[in-house]
């Protein structure tokens, strides 16, 4: 009897933390694509628009971004991929700073589609579960 | 290099650690699954069993995948199978569809060929089930039946069959369980729980006998107050059987 309600309360919890399991690190991971995906707009934004110093301001706030969350992310994501997102920021932080519009613009869009190659896969959708 | 050399330390460390973890987790899955061996397992079982361990060993050995990749499919396995075997508790059909129904392999004495076949259960598997029940001779059966989790039960015909204490007009004696008492030198307390006994009842029993504790590899009690005691190596492991009520 003692072991049968052992195992049903152990049932309920693993039910509640497979539900917080599927709510909480999309929304983690939806607050940081929109913080990161706007940075990004905002650093190619200001490359186009000739203001070198706008954009070391967004690529070093997009690096610092990803290092402050590379922790949490890596809780539920795989790490190769958080990894590939935190050294295409660093390389745009770089050419930012180096002045090299090219190369820090190619690091943007890198950082971009890693992060919507991470939604694509994290995120439910019928797509990536089957 | 002293921070390689502690950086790989700590990777080491990590691997060890995670593959605790998981281990430890795989566990309590288990044993909340109530299955204690292979040989109670349903194929299902069985094969939720192999898939647990399969997606275990993937995050212990690779530090990139993080372990909710292996914790959350194995904790969708165990409630896929929580809700089955409710459903086989309160359904038949849904037993039956799962586990599958046992089949009768010889009725009356006569092997079923026709569900042999079904069941691609050769007549040398069949053969191999009853030497391992000690029937040497088919001829002595008269049931056996092929169960869902692959055993083969056996009702032997009747002539073949042991005859019971009540049917020889025997006195049954007790059938009540033996329980372990010493080991190794210490008294088990789980044993004189249920036996109703204090160390000092145990103690005195042996001293009447000549026996002292430290010198016990193993006693057992049974039913009718008899103890089994078998003494330890440096006593030549001497087995002794005396009543607990004897003066």
């Amino acid at each position: 009897m003692g072991f049968t309600i052992f195992r049903t309360t152990v049932t309920l919890l693993i039910c509640a933390f497979l539900v917080l399991l599927f709510l909480l690190p999309s929304a983690i991971l939806r607050r940081f694509s929109e913080e990161a995906d706007a940075l990004i707009g905002d650093a190619e934004t200001a490359l186009l628009g000739g203001d070198p110093e706008a954009a070391r301001a967004h690529c070093a706030a997009l690096k610092t971004l990803v290092r402050d969350r590379m922790p949490v992310l890596e809780r539920f994501l795989n790490h190769a991929s958080i990894d590939a997102l935190d050294a295409a920021a660093a390389v745009a932080d770089c050419a930012a700073r180096a002045d090299d519009t090219g190369a820090a613009a190619e690091a943007l869009a890198e950082a971009r589609s890693i992060l919507v190659r991470i939604e694509g896969i994290e995120l439910f959708s019928w797509n990536s579960l089957l | 290099m002293p921070q390689g050399v502690f950086g790989q330390a700590m990777r080491m460390l990590t691997l060890f650690l995670r593959a605790v973890f998981l281990d430890l987790f795989v566990l309590l899955i288990l044993r909340l699954t109530g299955k204690r061996q292979v040989s109670d397992l349903q194929p299902y079982d069985l094969l939720m069993t192999l898939i647990i361990a399969d997606l275990a060993s993937t995050a212990i050995a690779d530090t990139d995948i993080p372990l909710l990749y292996s914790i959350v499919p194995i904790l969708a396995l165990y409630l896929v199978q929580q809700a089955i075997a409710k459903l086989c508790l309160k359904s038949s059909a849904m037993r039956r569809l799962i586990c599958g129904t046992p089949q009768i392999l010889i009725l009356d004495g006569v092997l079923q060929e026709k569900i042999m076949r079904r069941t691609n259960y050769t007549v040398r598997d069949l053969l191999d089930s009853l030497r391992s029940k000690d029937i040497f001779d088919v001829g002595e059966v008269a049931y056996a039946i092929l169960e869902t989790n692959g055993t083969v039960s056996v009702l032997e015909k009747a002539a073949f069959q042991q005859p019971s204490k009540r049917e020889l007009g025997l006195e049954p004696g007790s059938a009540a369980l033996s329980h372990l008492l010493i080991l190794e030198g210490k008294i088990q307390k789980s044993g004189l729980e249920t036996l109703h006994l204090s160390q000092k009842d145990v103690e005195t029993m042996l001293k009447r006998n000549g026996l002292a504790l430290s010198n016990i590899f193993f006693a057992q009690m049974n039913g009718d107050g008899e103890l089994h005691v078998q003494l330890d190596r440096k006593n030549q492991s001497r087995v002794m059987c005396f009543s607990a009520n004897e003066p």
